[in-house]
């Protein structure tokens, strides 16, 4: 047998959380205690992510690392886990990133710090269970999990509305993953299995069926993601989430939407998936133009870049939905990249409030000249966000347009607008915070870029632009994937090395 | 066999109880600390009683006549009645102690509406049923109105009393309607007549009646006036008891009749099961929101698991009995697990009355606030907890049966439920708390045993669901005929 490298990247985090939940002592050195614990469990979880990684088989298109157990035996639900290549970068992110979240709230978390690691250690759990399950129901239990960490967290360490932001985060999700349940248990009845390795390739749903499994998991996916016009969680959500909060949530928590889509309409729903293909561009398309215009209104930082993040989504479903192999891998280009953009931009902005404490973009001016590394920092961000050659966020925009006009250029050109205003509302920020005069005495007395924050920021921007220049080190994992998702042939599972 | 000794195999639980009750009444009376030796007594009863289910093996047969089943869902039904009295106990000590309440009678009372459910659970003629729902109601009444010195207890007493008796008289007269169109009462006749033709007016009022007095046993809506009163009325240890035991048997009772002797007449008694469940789940859902006393939004809590449990009955087949009997374990456990979190904070000299009592619980006491939240989320039904499991698999079995809307609406109450277990949980650690003073009284170490037990049980069962699963299903293939 070989080694049950996905369970135990699922359990280290879970432990650490235990470890946590055991120090006694002081209240100082156990926050002390609580905070390196969760970095080096996080640390170990990351290292072990890499190792999955190169060990991973590219030209495989199944699911690899394979494990499989008796979970539930009358029902016939099986523990199931494994990775292909497009979720496995989901798993490495969570780990990655993580770690920047644990490393921004070093300093800025002060109240009940034990349980606030403990928080984020189970929810990585959480993010970690929900990329590597096959299993239906195990992969349900994961995606309702992470809403429990992320509760607490915006509702205990978040800002003034913070407890309505989590009231409507934990109810809104949880409306969409329950007619999910309920779209997952109609597999069941229908097929008999909730193993998705049995059921992609070898179970056909009937049309009458897969329309209103489509409609279940759209809504809930759409919620995730989330798509225009069931969003409105989400500003709300950022901009009460404590820094971390909102890392986790645009890096990974969005990306669970459309690794639903990926995952569940488009590879097991494939008919329904091309059928309501136009609405789901249409919704995209109005998502683009719609939420960067709100984007470009806002005054509050970090409400711009959730609104840009709903944008961003947009981009996603719009080469999703394409059904061509330049769109999907645009798509998955624009997830793996606004997942380390939108979180490096939120990171800025938590940089920014340690310091002021204050998220209003007029607040602030001319850091161009009073902190000029964090400026550059900054800038190159806000650049990958835009979209420019030579960024990450450029491959992936400009794929998933490429697609998408292949099938429906009307809807595309719409889109392209979007691209437009979304350098407009980036170039607007970066404008009021970084050039001008500076708004106040206090902004002239911010510090620059500490040790710390470098460790947060480095790996980042290293990632941001080897994405811009050489996307294939990352497109390589998928491209086999994303072949079986167009041209499907049954594929031999658990090939595993 | 000797047809006396097979009878008085089957019957031996039940006679331990009988015997125990009686003994304990004895003992209570006569000594001078009758609470204490009647206590341990019911204790020692309990664990007979236990044994005797464990080792007497389920044939199936039917003793007394055509009156008295052991089947193996019954064996599993009251193995779980006797752990849910065993709780209580466990649950009850500290608590009567406070209000002073520490009589004999107490453990007597819980011994014999246990002999009553048991009784209900396996009985095969209507007569016997009744009997079993009386001894039970009768005793439930009392404990209600327990602590008598305390205005609000003894309301919720008479007000269970008066609202009961009426339901009494309704199943007593769906059955005398029944015997009048049929000319028996066995439930194995009843089959034969019912399922070889179209009811009739008379059976179909029958079924009416008697659906509407068991679904007031079991406080499924529109039946449900009660529950919310009583069950702020009554002393905590009480309201769980009322919150666990008598949904087993209730449940069992309706399962066992609507998929035996009443099942040829499916079509009277589904869209009477249907709209119940939809209310129950409705009201259970939409009306606790607006609590502000625990024990009150628990009640409602209670009628929307009752909800779930009357959408298990109506899925029927194999599927849906193992889901409700799965759902019943895990409902007991975690309701045994909230009051007594409820109860460990009142024990240590918290108050636990009002949802704002709980303030700031997360820093004054970590630990019971986690293990209260671990539970909060169970009911809700939120993975990785039980609670998800068991609905679950109710969900599985109703989609499997076709109601796919009832399901939805399932979904959709769980969501408007989530709300306000959310804000129980918010409470205790998102609000600021309003005393700072800490009560350092040392925690009782029954219920703490009780709430570790079932904090636990709520976690590992998510993982290994066999353990619940298996049992659940094996008793399930010994329901219907």
């Amino acid at each position: 047998m070989q080694f049950p490298i996905l369970s135990v990247l699922t359990i280290i985090p879970l432990l650490g959380a235990v470890f946590i939940a055991t120090l006694r002592g002081d209240e100082a050195i156990v926050a002390k205690n609580a905070r390196w614990t969760a970095l080096w469990t996080a640390l170990i979880t990351f290292i072990l992510s890499l190792v999955l990684l190169c060990n991973f088989n590219a030209a495989d298109a199944g699911f690899q690392f394979m494990e499989r157990a008796v979970w539930f035996a009358p029902a016939n639900i099986y523990y199931v886990r494994g990775v292909d290549g497009i979720s496995i970068w989901f798993v490495v992110a969570s780990a990655l990133l993580t770690i920047s979240a644990i490393l921004a709230s070093w300093n800025s978390i002060t109240t009940r710090v034990p349980m606030y690691h403990m928080a984020l250690m189970v929810l990585l759990t959480m993010m970690i269970g929900v990329f590597s399950s096959l299993d239906l129901i195990l992969l349900f239990v994961f995606f309702e999990g992470v809403l429990l960490p992320m509760f607490f967290i915006i509702g205990i360490w978040g800002g003034a509305r913070r407890i309505y932001s989590s009231y409507k985060f934990f109810l809104y999700t949880m409306l969409g993953s329950l007619f999910m349940l309920l779209a997952m248990l109609t597999i069941y009845v229908q097929a008999g299995s909730t193993d998705l390795t049995v059921l992609i390739n070898h179970h056909h749903l009937p049309m009458s069926v897969q329309v209103w499994l489509f409609a279940a998991f759209f809504l809930s996916f759409a919620i995730k993601s989330p798509m225009w016009p069931v969003h409105t969680w989400l500003p709300d959500a950022h901009v009460e989430a404590p820094t971390a909060g909102s890392v986790i949530l645009a890096g990974i928590l969005l990306k669970m939407g459309g690794y639903g889509f990926m995952r569940f309409c488009i590879q097991l729903l494939p008919e329904a998936s091309q059928l309501f293909a136009p609405l789901v561009m249409i919704l995209s398309a109005i998502a683009i133009i719609y939420t960067s215009l709100v984007a470009l209104a806002q005054q509050d930082m970090k409400k711009m870049i959730a609104y840009s993040s709903v944008a961003h989504m947009g981009f996603v479903t719009l080469g999703l939905f394409s059904f061509t192999h330049q769109g999907m891998d645009g798509a998955m280009l624009v997830m793996l990249s606004h997942t380390i953009v939108s979180a490096a931009l939120f990171l800025c902005i938590g940089f920014m409030y340690d310091r002021l404490h204050t998220r209003e973009i007029s607040a602030y001016g001319g850091l161009s000249a009073i902190t000029p590394n964090f400026a550059i920092v900054f800038m190159i961000f806000m650049l990958g966000s835009v979209g420019l050659p030579g960024t990450s966020g450029f491959v992936g925009e400009f794929l998933s347009m490429l697609g998408a006009w292949q099938t429906h250029p009307t809807i595309t050109a719409f889109a392209a607008i979007g691209v437009i205003l979304g350098a407009a509302y980036m170039l607007r920020l970066y404008r009021a915070c970084c050039f001008g005069v500076p708004a106040t005495q206090d902004v002239r007395r911010m510090k620059d870029i500490t040790p710390r924050e470098w460790l947060i920021f480095a790996p980042l921007l290293v990632i941001v632009i080897w994405m811009g220049i050489y996307p294939t080190t990352f497109s390589n994992v998928y491209q086999a994937n994303l072949q079986n998702i167009l041209n499907p042939h049954p594929v031999q599972h658990g090939v595993a090395r | 066999m000797n047809v006396f000794l097979h009878d008085a195999v089957c019957f031996a639980p039940e006679l331990v109880l009988l015997i125990g009750a009686l003994g304990a009444l004895i003992a209570g009376t006569y000594l001078q600390n009758g609470y204490a030796v009647a206590q341990r007594l019911a204790y020692i009863t309990l664990a007979g009683a236990l044994i005797l289910l464990f080792a007497i093996p389920a044939t199936g047969a039917l003793s007394f006549g055509l009156n008295f089943a052991h089947t193996s869902a019954t064996q599993f039904a009251k193995i779980w009645v006797m752990v849910a009295c065993v709780g209580t106990l466990m649950l009850s000590h500290h608590a009567l102690g406070r209000l002073q309440a520490q009589r004999h009678e107490f453990p007597v009372l819980i011994l014999l509406s246990a002999l009553g459910m048991c009784l209900m659970i396996s009985a095969r003629d209507f007569m016997a049923l009744y009997v079993g729902i009386e001894l039970q109601s009768l005793a439930l009444y009392i404990l209600a109105a327990f602590v008598r010195h305390n205005e609000q207890s003894a309301e919720a007493g008479l007000k269970y009393f008066i609202l009961g008796a009426l339901s009494s008289g309704l199943l007593l007269y769906g059955i005398s309607l029944l015997y009048g169109a049929t000319g028996t009462i066995q439930y194995e006749p009843l089959m034969h007549f019912i399922s070889s033709g179209a009811p009739n007016m008379a059976v179909t009022l029958a079924i009416v009646f008697i659906l509407s007095a068991l679904a007031f046993k079991i406080s499924a809506a529109p039946f449900h006036m009660w529950t919310p009163d009583v069950y702020q009325g009554a002393a905590t240890p009480i309201t769980a008891f009322f919150t666990t035991a008598p949904k087993i048997a209730g449940a069992m009772v309706l399962l066992q009749l609507l998929h035996g002797p009443l099942a040829g007449a499916s079509a009277v008694w589904l869209q009477i099961l249907w709209a119940t469940a939809a209310l129950s789940l409705i009201v259970g859902a939409f009306a606790a929101l607006m609590q502000q006393n625990i024990k009150r939004l628990l009640a409602y809590s209670t009628i929307n698991h009752v909800g779930f449990l009357l959408m298990a009955i109506l899925a029927g087949g194999q599927d849906g009995y193992a889901a409700l009997l799965t759902y019943l374990v895990i409902y007991v456990i975690i309701s045994l697990g909230a009051f007594g979190a409820i109860l460990l904070l009142q024990q240590q000299g918290d108050a636990a009355e009002q949802l704002t009592d709980l303030r700031g619980l997360g820093k004054r006491r970590p630990r019971i606030a986690l293990a209260f939240t671990v539970l909060m989320f169970a009911l809700a039904g939120v993975p990785p907890t039980a609670g998800f499991l068991s609905k679950m698999y109710v969900l599985l079995a109703v989609m499997h049966s076709g109601y796919a809307w009832l399901a939805a609406l399932g979904v959709v109450t769980s969501v408007v439920a989530a709300f306000y277990y959310l804000r129980i949980i918010k409470i205790m650690y998102f609000d600021e708390a309003t005393t700072s003073v800490i009560p350092n009284i040392r925690p009782s170490r029954r219920l703490m045993i009780l709430l570790f037990v079932t904090v636990i049980l709520t976690l590992i069962l998510m993982l290994a669901p066999s353990a619940v699963i298996a049992p659940a299903t094996l008793a399930a293939q010994s329901i219907g005929y």
